[in-house]
């Protein structure tokens, strides 16, 4: 019991890192990216070429923001920003990337699995449980990155910009503020995020192209259970998902539990529209 | 005149399609007669998306569930009696599921890209159960060794009957979806797609609207997956999934939303290229199509169906400027 509570809070706060990504770029700039999937991978991917470089494991996870960010930033610049007031079609487009960016991943390293060696062997005694210390990490470097995200859209000047932004563009544009730079930079913020996700993951999973597709279908239902435009609520979100997957797995097969969990948000969606930690209309 | 040129493209290509099995070999007459069920498939989910506006990303899923259900009946023996009740629940349970779906998702104010990825969540998700559920579904391996359809008059043992049924029923079923959408429901959906408060604030009961549209669409799809049983003889956990799923926004986008003409040349076009060059390009046939959707999606939005009536008004332009010399 005591180590399905423990894997409930690393599913949760690794599903938040992946989930806040993505709530960050449809909650302010309100495109759905369905190749958030494939940057979470592609963090994954850049740790497995860096080690079989030759270079840490370490490196690789310092290294995969950054890759992922600047693909983010490519890609919002490049493609995304013209479609900015056409939703669906904006959908469309990252769909059609994501299949794209799946299969330039195959050609690039193969469609067999790949593995990434754990870089923190052993296990700490935690209330008489041995857990792995990688998974502990995972959870404390999850948690802390997420609350160094919070803190960063509501507490400093650039979190200040980029409200201004989703709030009036061109009132914003008027006070001096680039509005175009601060839509690159949030998108590079949440593929970023999405990277260092599939960075910290990659030892935990078999790296697979399709891996990304779970990760992004899991972090809608966090992001539409915790409730969209709220940072705080997706986190929220994720506590739910991530617990409700780990609990219910506890009991019964993985596939079943992401089954029931789906039917319980789409009746959640039901009952409260605006999502389990947000107040305000329903969207 | 443009009405009368349509009307009788329309026939012959019907018409084209009826001599297929009589004029070409076995492997053709089955490829027409799989372009002609993804033709229907796309038409369904452009009623729901080029019409209403509403995307579904997981079509395939509503596909699958109308096969599976024909299957799972099929599978048990043939006769009349099998069969229309296999028709039946290959229809009634997509539209059914599509109408619970609809009723909790719409009625709880998620339109738009929020019903796109629960969509997509219930095909990937369906794939999975479909291939866990081993016991139920056939698992990895799928539905096999189902009896003949028996329709009274003629049983669909062969594939020249398998093909003429699926003809006559996609035939049909396009003429009916054309009918629909000039009819004040059709024109009621493309309201909410233009422009969903103004809609609702002239007194359209947009919830309902949007639930029975789905709930058609998906009926549709479950068809299409009915008809997929006489001809393949065969159901598996990939009809449902993602990729399946894909394939038909691919079709939609590609064809031109909002036209039902469009996907249908979307689905022959892309599905007979697939056919003839994916042995060829290997793993580059999807990253073709994935850089595609983008670049249509960019550049033109309206799919192949703008680019075929944008020439074909050039021509006209052409031709009408010379009967004007000629009358002058």
């Amino acid at each position: 019991m005591g180590i399905t509570i423990l894997n409930g809070l690393m599913l949760a706060s690794t599903l938040a890192l992946v989930a806040i990504g993505l709530a960050i770029i449809f909650g302010l700039l309100r495109v759905v990216n369905l190749a958030h999937g494939e940057l979470f991978i592609i963090g994954g991917y850049t740790v497995f070429a860096v080690q079989s470089a030759g270079g840490s494991v370490w490196l690789g996870v310092a290294l995969a923001p950054l890759v992922v960010g600047a693909i983010g930033a490519l890609l919002d610049r490049g493609l995304l920003r013209h479609l900015y007031d056409r939703p669906l079609d904006t959908l469309v487009a990252t769909w059609g990337l994501s299949i794209a960016l799946r299969e330039i991943l195959k050609l690039a390293f193969g469609a067999d699995t790949k593995n990434v060696p754990v870089p923190l062997a052993g296990r700490v005694d935690l209330f008489g449980i041995a857990y792995p210390s990688y998974r502990l990490l995972l959870i404390g470097a999850s948690s802390a990155v997420l609350v160094g995200v919070l803190l960063l859209f509501a507490r400093t000047p650039f979190g200040a910009k980029v409200k201004a932004v989703v709030q009036n563009r061109d009132m914003a544009e008027a006070m001096g503020i680039d509005s175009h730079r601060i839509d690159a930079l949030v998108f590079a913020i949440g593929a970023a995020l999405a990277g260092l996700a599939g960075a910290l993951m990659a030892p935990l999973l078999g790296l697979r192209a399709e891996v990304g597709l779970f990760f992004l279908a899991r972090s809608f239902l966090v992001v539409i259970v915790g409730g969209v435009g709220s940072l705080l609520g997706t986190v929220g979100g994720a506590a739910v998902i991530g617990g409700g997957e780990a609990g219910i797995s506890y009991f019964t097969r993985p596939v079943l539990a992401q089954s029931l969990l789906f039917l319980l948000a789409i009746v959640l969606i039901r009952l409260r529209p605006q999502g389990l930690f947000t107040r305000g209309e329903a969207r | 005149v443009s009405r009368l040129v349509g009307t009788a493209a329309f026939g012959l290509v019907v018409l084209a399609l009826a001599v297929v099995p009589s004029v070409t070999g076995q492997h053709l007459t089955a490829l027409i007669g799989r372009f002609l069920i993804f033709a229907l498939l796309a038409v369904s989910l452009d009623l729901l998306w080029g019409y209403a506006g509403q995307l579904s990303l997981g079509h395939a899923a509503f596909f699958g569930l109308g096969a599976y259900a024909a299957g799972l009946v099929l599978v048990g023996g043939g006769g009349v009696a099998r069969s229309a009740l296999a028709i039946g629940l290959a229809v009634t349970v997509p539209a059914a599921a599509a109408l619970v779906m609809g009723y909790l998702l719409f009625r709880g104010g998620v339109g738009g890209v929020y019903f796109a990825i629960v969509t997509l969540l219930v095909s990937l998700l369906l794939e999975q159960l479909a291939i866990t559920w081993s016991g139920f579904t056939g698992g990895i391996n799928g539905l096999f060794g189902m009896a003949p359809v028996d329709l009274g008059v003629v049983t669909i043992g062969s594939l020249r009957s398998a093909y003429y049924l699926i003809l006559f029923v996609t035939v049909g079923a396009f003429l009916a979806s054309r009918w629909l959408t000039r009819t004040p429901f059709g024109r009621a959906l493309t309201a909410i797609r233009s422009h969903e408060h103004r809609a609702h604030s002239l007194g359209l009961s947009v919830v309902t609207l949007k639930t029975v549209v789905f709930t058609v669409s998906c009926g549709l799809a479950g068809l299409a997956g009915f008809l997929y049983v006489p001809l393949e003889r065969f159901v598996y956990p990939t009809q449902l999934g993602l990729v399946a799923s894909t394939s038909v926004v691919v079709w939609v986008v590609i064809g031109g939303r909002g036209t039902l003409v469009g996907p249908v040349l979307g689905a022959v076009v892309v599905e007979y290229l697939a056919s003839a060059l994916s042995g060829r390009l290997q793993g580059y046939w999807m990253l073709v199509i994935g850089l595609f959707l983008v670049a249509v999606v960019m550049l033109r939005p309206g799919g192949l169906y703008s680019v075929l009536t944008a020439g074909w008004e050039r021509g006209r332009a052409l031709v009408g400027a010379e009967g004007d010399w000629r009358r002058a």
